[in-house]
């Protein structure tokens, strides 16, 4: 899939999300008998459907690209959606309590927390390859 | 396992007798591998048709809602469909790997972690296929792990 089909289809999650998320308000703004969307809203919805499009797009297969280039989009993606998350938190949360200094906490901690993941399952994976690849070999001496 | 091969009159059909008590997986395996020996792959290319022996395949891929055969240098078109293959051979030594892929272990070189509980498979003709996570099991229980 070259880059112009991961747009278009990055623009097409976009914009059905956000049509999703609008129904979804208008449907709640109606229950409870709002007859006005603030601005907020339409922002607040762009972010979510950025976060829920970036995902996607660090979780999508990437087959035909390279084992670096692989784990650069999806470390890149990833980072951003957590980006937008962080953003809503700190423009939109209720209450706004966020304040800028608890956002770099926020930040700080999900730096530590995605280092720590990210060299478990490395190690893990590493460990896990070794007794596959022992067990393959036993699985083909098996079959000779 | 003990292995006797008797002599049988000339002429007469060869008879495959296993004497067990409860068979267990290796051995419902063995029975299933002696059973589709005879099973051949039909494979084309343009107005070609072959024969292709599963044991040659290296693995299965949809393309565009195609399932293509590939064996060590050429590649052929299939008339089944992916899921009937899985179904097909599920038996035997290939495996679902990948939503668009099914690949034969015997044919694994080794295996390397990518990232995320995602693997790389090297196959013995130089490519690399990636094993996705959500199948990862599925090739551990086939090795017996």
């Amino acid at each position: 899939m070259k880059f112009i089909s991961y747009f278009k289809n990055s623009l097409k999650d976009f914009f059905i999300s956000s049509g999703f998320l609008m129904i979804l308000i208008t449907m709640i703004s109606e229950i409870y008998s709002k007859e006005t969307i603030r601005t907020s809203l339409l922002f607040q919805i762009m972010l979510f459907s950025l976060a829920y499009v970036f995902i996607k797009l660090a979780f999508m297969n990437k087959n035909e690209m390279s084992k670096k280039v692989q784990l650069i989009i999806f470390n890149v993606f990833l980072t951003l959606s957590e980006v937008m998350i962080l953003l809503w938190l700190l423009f939109f949360s209720p209450g706004k309590t966020m304040n800028i200094e608890l956002i770099l906490v926020y930040i700080f901690a999900l730096i530590i927390v995605k280092a720590s993941v990210y060299t478990m399952m490395s190690i893990n994976g590493e460990k896990e390859a070794k007794l596959i690849n022992e067990k393959l070999i036993k699985y083909k001496n098996g079959n000779d | 396992m003990k292995i006797s091969i008797e002599n049988i009159p000339a002429g007469s059909e060869p008879e495959i007798i296993i004497k067990c008590n409860e068979p267990d997986e290796s051995l419902l395996q063995l029975i299933y591998s002696i059973k589709s020996s005879s099973k051949k792959l039909i494979g084309f290319t343009d107005l070609q048709m072959h024969i292709i022996n599963p044991k040659d395949v290296f693995y299965f891929e949809s393309v565009d809602n195609k399932v293509f055969i590939y064996c060590e240098q050429k590649i052929f078109q299939a008339r089944l469909k992916l899921y009937e293959i899985e179904s097909e051979y599920e038996n035997s030594d290939f495996f679902r790997a990948s939503k668009s892929t099914i690949i034969n272990i015997s044919k694994i070189e080794s295996v390397s972690p990518v990232f995320y509980g995602k693997f790389e498979a090297l196959l013995q003709n130089g490519e690399k296929i990636f094993i996705s996570r959500q199948y990862v099991p599925v090739f551990k229980k086939k090795l017996g792990l």
